[in-house]
C-alpha cells in the first residue's frame, strides 16, 4: 500500500491538528505544573517568580489550541473531507449544513472536543474573575484537562502489547481499515460519508449537547473550588465566590438534561420525558449532588454548620460526572442501555479518569478533615439550616440509589473480573423500581422545603414573626394542600395512597414557597430566586403525578381481547386503514393521507374528539413519521407528533407499517410472494378470474402515478384497467405504469386495497406495443421526392426533405448533420398519417431515429441519403394496428392491502405542569445566581477594594446576615 | 436529646430497609426452565430462533407478536409480547424478555433487544451506489 501516490488528501491539515492536539496537551500540563508552583508561592507568601503568569498563558495557548482543533475539525466536515475517519463516519454529502455541528458531538471525539472546550471557557473566566483563587483553581482545572486531552492524543505506548493512550479524530481511513477501494490512488473522490444518526437529526439536537455539556464542564468549578480550599486552607472563604459558580452549574446541567428530555418526549417514541435510562440516570446524579451542595454551602455560609458536607457533596459532584462519561462511553452498559454506544477502547483510561479524581478529592479531604471547622452545638430543630440539612441528606439518598441501581452491570463486570462466579443480577422492572423510591424522596423533598421556609437562620425569630401567625400561617397552608392533594387523588383514581401524599408534598411547597414570599420583609427580587426553585419544583411534582398517573392511551383496543387478558395486558396499539374513521375511547380517529418528504414518510392521522352524546369536539391532525435510513433501504425510526393543548398533550407515533413501507428487504419479500397471472388483453377486452373481471379500457403514454416521476426522454406506459368484484358489485378502477428510462425498467403496480389485488405491467408490454423491431419484416426502397413504395394495403409517398430535422426522440448536438424524411401514408387513396424519420450524422457517424404509428402500426426509417441524386433509402414495415395489439397485464389477488397503519395515541394531561415546574425551577436557580453576581459587584464597589479582589474571598459579610436564598 | 445520633440511626435503618426491599426487583436472569417453576415476573436472556416463526399479524390483533428465543440453556420457547413488533427485530443479536410462563409460553410484558450497532456499520459509501 505504500508505493501508492494518494492523490487529493488532506494530510498537512490532518498534521495540523495532531500538532495542536500535541500542543494542548503539552501546554495542560505545564499549566499544572506551573499552578501548584505558582499556588505554593502564594500560600506561603514567597514572591511568584512569574508562575502565575506561565499558568495564564499556557492556559490560554491550550484553550486557544482546542478551539483550533474544533474549528479545523468541523472544516474538514463542512468540506467532506472524507480521507479522514471521524468525517466519513459523522457527515455525508447529503447531510444539511445545520448538522453539521450535531455530526461533530456525535461522535466520542467530538464530545471530548466540546467538553474541553467549556472547561478551557469557564478556566477562562476564572483567569479573570476568580482573584487569588484563579492559581489554585486554574490548576485543577488544568490537571482534568490532562487527561481528557490524552484521551484525543492517540498513541502508542511501548509498554504492554501496543497499549494505546487516546483516539485521535484526525486518524485517516486507510490507517483505520484495510479495504480494496485504498488501492486506487484517487479514492478520496470515490467515496461518500455514512452520515448522522437520522434520530440524531433533530433542532434539539443541535442545542441539547452543547447545553448538557456545559452543564457537565461547569461541574468541574465547584470540584476545582473545593480542592483549592482544602488546598490553601481556606475553608470559609471559598464559599462566597463557589456559589454563583455551583448555582450557574445546576442551572445549565438541569437545563440540559431537561433538553434531553424534551428531545426525547419529541421526536423518539417512548412515549414521555423520562425513562430512567442508564444515560438519564447517571446525568441527575450529579445534578442531585450539585443541588445538595448549594444547600449546604448556603447553610455553611450563614451558619458555619455544614462546611464538611459541602466539600464532599462538591467533590462527589463532579467525580459522577466522570462516573457517568465513564458508564456511557465505556459500552459496560450494554446490555441494559437502549442507547447505542460504540466503543472507542478507552475503558482503562475512563477508569483511571474517575478513580484518578476520586482519589485526589479522597486524600485531600482526608489530610485536611481536622482543620475544617465545624459547631461543637447542634442545629436546633427550629432552625432553617436543620431542614436544608436533611434535605440535602434526601438528595444523597437518592443519587445513591439511582446511582446503585444503574451500577449493577458494573457490579456484575467487576464480579466477572475477580471470578466470583455471581450470576449477573438485574432489575425486573426498572421504571417502577425507580419510581417507587424516588416518590418518597419527592414527598420529603417537597415537605422539607416548605418547612425550612418558615424558620430562620439559627432558630431565630424576629418580631413581627410570633408563634401565633407562625402557627396560622404554616396550617393555613397545610389545610389547602391537604385539600388540593384530596381532590388531585379523586381527579387521579388511583388506589396508590402514596400518591396522595406526594400530591400534598408538592402542593405544600408551592404554597409555603408564596407565602414565604408574601410574608418577605426584604425586597422581593432579593428571594426570588429560591422561590421560584422552589415553587417550582413543587409543581413539577404535580405535573409528574398528572402525566404519569393519569396518562390514557386513545388507542387502547378494549373490546379485542376483553376477558382474556387482565386489565394491564389490553395492548396499546390499534390498526386503522386508510379513509377508514375509527371511533375509539372518545375520539374518531382516520387515518387521512401520507406523502413523502425527503428521508421520512409522513402519516397523516385526523383526531375529532368526540363528547358521550357524539358532538364531536377539538378536531386536529397529527402527522407522526417514519425516518428512512440515509440510504432509504429501511425505517431508521418512527417519530411521534404531539398536539398540545393547555391542560393536556395528545402523543401519538406510528408502531407498525405495511410490508411495503418498513424497508426494501420486506417490500421484495412481499413482491415475491405475490402470485401474478397474466392476461394479454386487447383495449376493451375483459377476462375473469375466480373472483374477479379484469377490463383493459386504454393505454396512456403520459401516464400519472403516485410514486413516478417523469423525467425528459422516459418511454412510459400506464394501463387503465377496470377490476370488478364478482361477488360484489363493486368496481374499481387502476393505471399500472411501467417506464424505460436509458434502458433500465421500472416497474410501478396498482394496489387495490379493497379487493387484496395488485396490478402490474409487465416489461414485455413495450414490445407488445411498439412492435418488437426483431419481428418486423422492413421493405426498402431509394426513393426520390413524389415516389411511393408499397407495403400491403398502404402507401408510403415520399414528400420531401426536411432540415428543421424534428422528432421527439432525437436531440441535437453540436455539429450535428440531420434530416427528416417527410412521408405520407395512404390507405384507399386517403391519408392517413404522416410520418417523420430522421437521419443524422454525428461525430461522422450515421445514425437515424425511426417513426412509428402507434394507431396503424405503421414503422418508417430513413435509412440513408444520396445528395449526388437527391434520393433517399426509405425502410417501412407495417405490424397490427394498435386496437388488435394484446397488451400483457398481470394481476395478484393475493396481496393484503397495504393502506393501513398500527399506532399508538396517549393523552398526557398536565405535562405542562412538569415544563413549566422545571423551568421555574432551573430558572430560580439562574436567577439566584444572577442575584450574586450583582451583589459581589455592589460589594466591590461600597468595599472599594483593591485591584487583586482579594476582599471576597475573606468573606465580608456578617455570618448572620439575613437570607436572600433559602 | 442530641439529633445526630438519631437521624445517623434513621438514616441506616432507612438504607438497610430500602436496600433489603429494592433486592426483591433484582434478580439474576432467568432460564425458562427456571420461569416454568417460579410463578412470578423473570428476566430472561436469550437470542432469537431465526429459524422459529416470527408471527405478527396486525390486521387480526396489532398488539400481539410472537416469536422463539433460545436461552441460555439452549432452551427454546414460545414468546408472546402484547404489543406490536418493534423495528429491526429480525436483526437483533441478543434480547431479553421480562414476563412469566403461561399456558405453556412466555408471556412478557416488556423486551429489551440489542442490535448490532445500528447506525455505525463498518461501511464506507461509494459515491453514487448509495
Amino acid at each position: 500500500m505504500n508505493e501508492i501516490q494518494y492523490v487529493n488528501e488532506h494530510l498537512a491539515a490532518g498534521a495540523l491538528g495532531r500538532a495542536a492536539i500535541v500542543l494542548a496537551f503539552v501546554c495542560a500540563i505545564l499549566s499544572l505544573v506551573s499552578g501548584i508552583y505558582a499556588t505554593q508561592a502564594q500560600r506561603k507568601g514567597e514572591a511568584d517568580n512569574g508562575w502565575q503568569r506561565i499558568l495564564g498563558a499556557s492556559f490560554g495557548i491550550m484553550g486557544f489550541s482546542i478551539i483550533g482543533i474544533i474549528v479545523l475539525l468541523l472544516t474538514m466536515m463542512t468540506n467532506h473531507w472524507y480521507e479522514f475517519q471521524y468525517v466519513q463516519q459523522h457527515v455525508s454529502d447529503e447531510l444539511p449544513f445545520r448538522y453539521v455541528f450535531t455530526a461533530f458531538w456525535e461522535g466520542q471525539e467530538g464530545s471530548f472536543l466540546l467538553w474541553l472546550f467549556w472547561h478551557s471557557v469557564l478556566g477562562g473566566v476564572i483567569w479573570f474573575t476568580g482573584g487569588k483563587w484563579r492559581a489554585p483553581v486554574l490548576t485543577v482545572i488544568a490537571s482534568v484537562q490532562v487527561v481528557l486531552l490524552s484521551m484525543l492524543l492517540g498513541v502508542y505506548l511501548p509498554f504492554g502489547e501496543n497499549f494505546r493512550l487516546g483516539s485521535s479524530p484526525f486518524l485517516l481511513l486507510r490507517e483505520v481499515m484495510d479495504i480494496p477501494i485504498f488501492n486506487q490512488a484517487d479514492y478520496v473522490d470515490l467515496i461518500d460519508g455514512t452520515g448522522l444518526n437520522p434520530l440524531l437529526q433533530n433542532y434539539w439536537m443541535i442545542i441539547h449537547p452543547p447545553t448538557l455539556f456545559l452543564g457537565f464542564a461547569s461541574t468541574v468549578v465547584p470540584f476545582a473550588y473545593a480542592i483549592a480550599a482544602l488546598w490553601i486552607k481556606e475553608h470559609k472563604g471559598w464559599l462566597t465566590p463557589v456559589l454563583r459558580w455551583s448555582l450557574f452549574s445546576g442551572g445549565i446541567l438541569g437545563i440540559g438534561i431537561l433538553m434531553g428530555g424534551a428531545w426525547a418526549y419529541e421526536a423518539l417514541n417512548f412515549g414521555g420525558y423520562w425513562a430512567w435510562d442508564p444515560v438519564e440516570n447517571t446525568s441527575l446524579v450529579p445534578w442531585l449532588l450539585i443541588v445538595a451542595g448549594i444547600h449546604t454551602n448556603l447553610v455553611a455560609r450563614s451558619t458555619g454548620y455544614s462546611i464538611k458536607a459541602t466539600y464532599i457533596f462538591y467533590l462527589l459532584g463532579f467525580v459522577a460526572v466522570l462516573y457517568s462519561s465513564f458508564l456511557t462511553r465505556s459500552g459496560v452498559l450494554g446490555e441494559t442501555s437502549v442507547h447505542a454506544f460504540t466503543e472507542m477502547g478507552l475503558e482503562n483510561q475512563l477508569l483511571f479518569l474517575v478513580l484518578a479524581f476520586f482519589f485526589l478529592g479522597l486524600v485531600f479531604l482526608a489530610k485536611r478533615w481536622k482543620g475544617i471547622p465545624a459547631k461543637d452545638k447542634e442545629e436546633a430543630a427550629s432552625s432553617r439550616e436543620f431542614w436544608m440539612f436533611l434535605g440535602s441528606l434526601v438528595l444523597l439518598f437518592s443519587g445513591g440509589m439511582i446511582l446503585t441501581s444503574t451500577s449493577l452491570p458494573v457490579f456484575n463486570k467487576v464480579a466477572d473480573f475477580f471470578e466470583l462466579g455471581m450470576d449477573h443480577l438485574t432489575i425486573n422492572e426498572p421504571v417502577a423500581h425507580y419510581n417507587k423510591y424516588q416518590l418518597w424522596v419527592g414527598v420529603f423533598m417537597g415537605i422539607f422545603t416548605a418547612i425550612a421556609q418558615y424558620f430562620r437562620w439559627k432558630g431565630r425569630s424576629t418580631n413581627s414573626d410570633n408563634s401565633q401567625k407562625l402557627l396560622f400561617r404554616i396550617g393555613a397552608s397545610v389545610i389547602v394542600s391537604a385539600v388540593l392533594a384530596a381532590i388531585t387523588f379523586k381527579v387521579l383514581a388511583t388506589n396508590g395512597w402514596q400518591f396522595a401524599v406526594l400530591a400534598f408534598a408538592g402542593y405544600f411547597a408551592v404554597f409555603s414557597n408564596i407565602d414565604y414570599l408574601l410574608a418577605s420583609k426584604v425586597a422581593v427580587w432579593q428571594r426570588i430566586g429560591s422561590v421560584s426553585a422552589h415553587v417550582g419544583f413543587g409543581t413539577m411534582l404535580i405535573g409528574i403525578l398528572f402525566s404519569g398517573l393519569n396518562q390514557h392511551q386513545i388507542s387502547k383496543n378494549t373490546f379485542a381481547m376483553d376477558g382474556l387478558l387482565g386489565e394491564e395486558q389490553i395492548g396499546k396499539n390499534v390498526l386503522i386503514v386508510k379513509g377508514l374513521p375509527m371511533v375509539i375511547n372518545g375520539y374518531e380517529v382516520t387515518y387521512l393521507s401520507d406523502s413523502l418528504n425527503g428521508n421520512r414518510r409522513d402519516y397523516h392521522i385526523q383526531y375529532r374528539e368526540l363528547s358521550k352524546e357524539g358532538i364531536i369536539g377539538n378536531e386536529f391532525v397529527l402527522s407522526p413519521y417514519a425516518l428512512y435510513t440515509n440510504d432509504f433501504a429501511k425505517v431508521a425510526s418512527m417519530n411521534p407528533d404531539t398536539k398540545h393543548y393547555w391542560d393536556h398533550d395528545v402523543f401519538t407515533h406510528i408502531t407498525g407499517l405495511p410490508p411495503g413501507a418498513q424497508s426494501a428487504d420486506l417490500a421484495k419479500a412481499f413482491e415475491d410472494s405475490l402470485d401474478y397471472q397474466r392476461f394479454p388483453l386487447a383495449i376493451g377486452e375483459s377476462t375473469e378470474t375466480k373472483k374477479h373481471r379484469l377490463t383493459l379500457l386504454e393505454v396512456n403514454e403520459q401516464p400519472t402515478h403516485p410514486d413516478y416521476e417523469p423525467e425528459p426522454g422516459d418511454l412510459a406506459l400506464g394501463l387503465k384497467v377496470k377490476l370488478e368484484r364478482l361477488d360484489f358489485d363493486t368496481v374499481q378502477y387502476a393505471e399500472p405504469v411501467v417506464v424505460l428510462r436509458e434502458n433500465l425498467v421500472y416497474s410501478y403496480p396498482t394496489q387495490i386495497n379493497p379487493f387484496s389485488a395488485r396490478i402490474q405491467v409487465p416489461e414485455d408490454a413495450f414490445s407488445a406495443r411498439f412492435g418488437a423491431e426483431n419481428k418486423l419484416d422492413y421493405r426498402d426502397a431509394q426513393l426520390k421526392p413524389g415516389e411511393s413504395l408499397q407495403v400491403g394495403e398502404y402507401t408510403f409517398r415520399f414528400d420531401e426533405f426536411d432540415g428543421e430535422a424534428n422528432h421527439p426522440n432525437y436531440k441535437r448536438e453540436e455539429g450535428d448533420v440531420a434530416v427528416n424524411a417527410k412521408l405520407s401514408v395512404l390507405k384507399n387513396g386517403a391519408v392517413i398519417a404522416d410520418m417523420n424519420p430522421l437521419f443524422y450524422i454525428r461525430a461522422n457517424e450515421p445514425g437515424q431515429v425511426k417513426d412509428f404509428n402507434v394507431k396503424h402500426g405503421l414503422h418508417a426509417r430513413l435509412a440513408k441519403i444520396d445528395p449526388s441524386t437527391g434520393s433517399a433509402l426509405i425502410a417501412v414495415a407495417v405490424s397490427d394496428p394498435a386496437e388488435n395489439v394484446l397488451l400483457p397485464i398481470e394481476l395478484a389477488e393475493n396481496a393484503s392491502r397495504n393502506d393501513w397503519v398500527v399506532l399508538e395515541a396517549t393523552v398526557f394531561p398536565g405535562i405542562n405542569l412538569f415544563w413549566i415546574g422545571t423551568i421555574m425551577m432551573l430558572g430560580g436557580l439562574l436567577i439566584a445566581m444572577g442575584f450574586r453576581i450583582a451583589e459581589k459587584r455592589k460589594m466591590k464597589q461600597n468595599f472599594s477594594v483593591s485591584a487583586d479582589t482579594s476582599s471576597e474571598v475573606t468573606s465580608p459579610y456578617p455570618t448572620t446576615r439575613p437570607e436572600l436564598v433559602g | 436529646m442530641k439529633k445526630l445520633p438519631i437521624i445517623a440511626l434513621i438514616c441506616i435503618v432507612a438504607a438497610v430497609f430500602i436496600f433489603m426491599s429494592a433486592a426483591d426487583d433484582m434478580s439474576t436472569y432467568a432460564t425458562f426452565a427456571e420461569a416454568e417453576t417460579s410463578h412470578s415476573t423473570v428476566r430472561v436472556a436469550g437470542e432469537l430462533a431465526k429459524d422459529k416463526p416470527i408471527e405478527y399479524n396486525p390486521e387480526e390483533n396489532p398488539n400481539l407478536f410472537s416469536f422463539y428465543v433460545r436461552d441460555a440453556d439452549g432452551k427454546e420457547e414460545k414468546v408472546v409480547l402484547l404489543a406490536a413488533k418493534p423495528q429491526d427485530f429480525e436483526m437483533s443479536e441478543q434480547i431479553v424478555v421480562t414476563g412469566e410462563m403461561k399456558d405453556g409460553h412466555f408471556l412478557a410484558n416488556d423486551m429489551l433487544m440489542k442490535c448490532p450497532s445500528k447506525y455505525k456499520d463498518e461501511e464506507v459509501f461509494i459515491k453514487g451506489n448509495s
